[in-house]
């Protein structure tokens, strides 16, 4: 179970960035009523609980080059055994260019059970990708590439603990 | 963009330490004075180059539940739909996609309860016809450190 404070720094850095200074620390610790070697003590242990994901820099993937950006859904047979599931978590894991990769339920309506988003130059760089490892793997997908960005912000995880 | 800059992006997307002096320990390891990392990272900023720094949680570690929705939104509907999931606090990411099912976004809630009867109302709010979730089983890859070249 968490407790009061370390629900009360979640939701703070949920919302808030980390600023840029020597001691970046010092205003939320303020804010958060602590004092700065017990807001790091708190971050490290909701680091090892595996709360904190990271603690890191997102780029814009557009600005730095990754302009065509798509959602490929996969249609993969998990069933363990299979030589060829861990050939294709083997891929994804290892580019680069993959950022997400999940498994989700599969629907009637859109019936594929893996997700991966990637990020490249061009469409035809996606189009080539997706197109290789279907191949070689023998698998149906379709690539949804993202037309425009409409909402991008962080969950504001205060509402949602409480 | 010149080699140092692109240094420290790399290492930026690789992660910062939690420490007091996080951009001490990670100048140092870049070989840096920690007065120059900071100019450069501002300017990296400023130049949208550089989105945030910041923390980034497991949602599913903290009880919560999650799904992707695909929605089939006719053209002249997409405003009133971009402003009911502006104001919806449960989604976060919201993209057009060139696909019969248009508009894809994520979900999250505190139950699974409270995930199903949020897109039951949603569904009505968005005045869509057809809405399909995606419930999220297991995340076997999130990671965000692309090269910059």
């Amino acid at each position: 179970m968490l407790s009061k404070k370390e629900k009360e720094v979640i939701a703070y850095f949920s919302v808030n960035d980390v600023g840029l200074s020597s001691h970046p620390f010092i205003k939320p610790a303020k804010t958060l009523d602590l004092t700065e070697v017990a807001l790091i003590d708190i971050l490290t242990n909701l680091q090892k609980k595996g709360i904190i994901k990271n603690f890191s820099g997102v780029i814009d993937h557009k600005k730095t080059g990754y302009k065509a950006n798509a959602l490929i859904a996969w249609n993969i047979n998990l069933a363990s055994g299979s030589t060829k599931i861990n050939k294709i978590i083997d891929i994804f894991m290892g580019d680069n260019r993959i950022s997400h990769f999940y498994q989700r339920a599969p629907n009637i309506h859109f019936n594929y059970n893996i997700y991966t988003m990637m990020h490249a130059k061009t469409k035809k760089e996606i189009k080539d990708f997706a197109e290789k490892v279907a191949s070689e793997c023998n698998l149906n997908y379709e690539i949804l590439f993202t037309e425009k960005e409409l909402k991008k912000e962080k969950l504001r995880l205060g509402e949602m603990l409480c | 963009m010149d080699k140092k800059n692109k240094q420290i992006l790399a290492g930026l997307q690789k992660g910062l330490p939690i420490t007091i002096q996080p951009f001490q320990q990670f100048s140092d390891d870049l070989g840096l004075p920690e007065k120059e990392v900071i100019t450069r990272i501002d300017w990296l900023r400023k130049k949208a180059f550089l989105r945030r720094i910041g923390f980034s949680f497991n949602t599913h570690k903290l009880g919560l539940v999650s799904t992707l929705v695909a929605c089939k939104i006719p053209k002249n509907n997409i405003n009133h739909a971009q402003k009911v999931i502006m104001g919806c606090a449960n989604i976060t990411h919201n993209y057009l996609r060139k696909h019969r099912l248009n508009m894809w976004f994520t979900f999250t809630a505190s139950s699974p309860k409270k995930l199903k009867n949020g897109l039951i109302k949603l569904k009505k709010d968005l005045k869509t016809d057809e809405m399909v979730s995606l419930p999220t089983e297991k995340i076997l890859k999130l990671r965000f450190a692309l090269n910059v070249e």
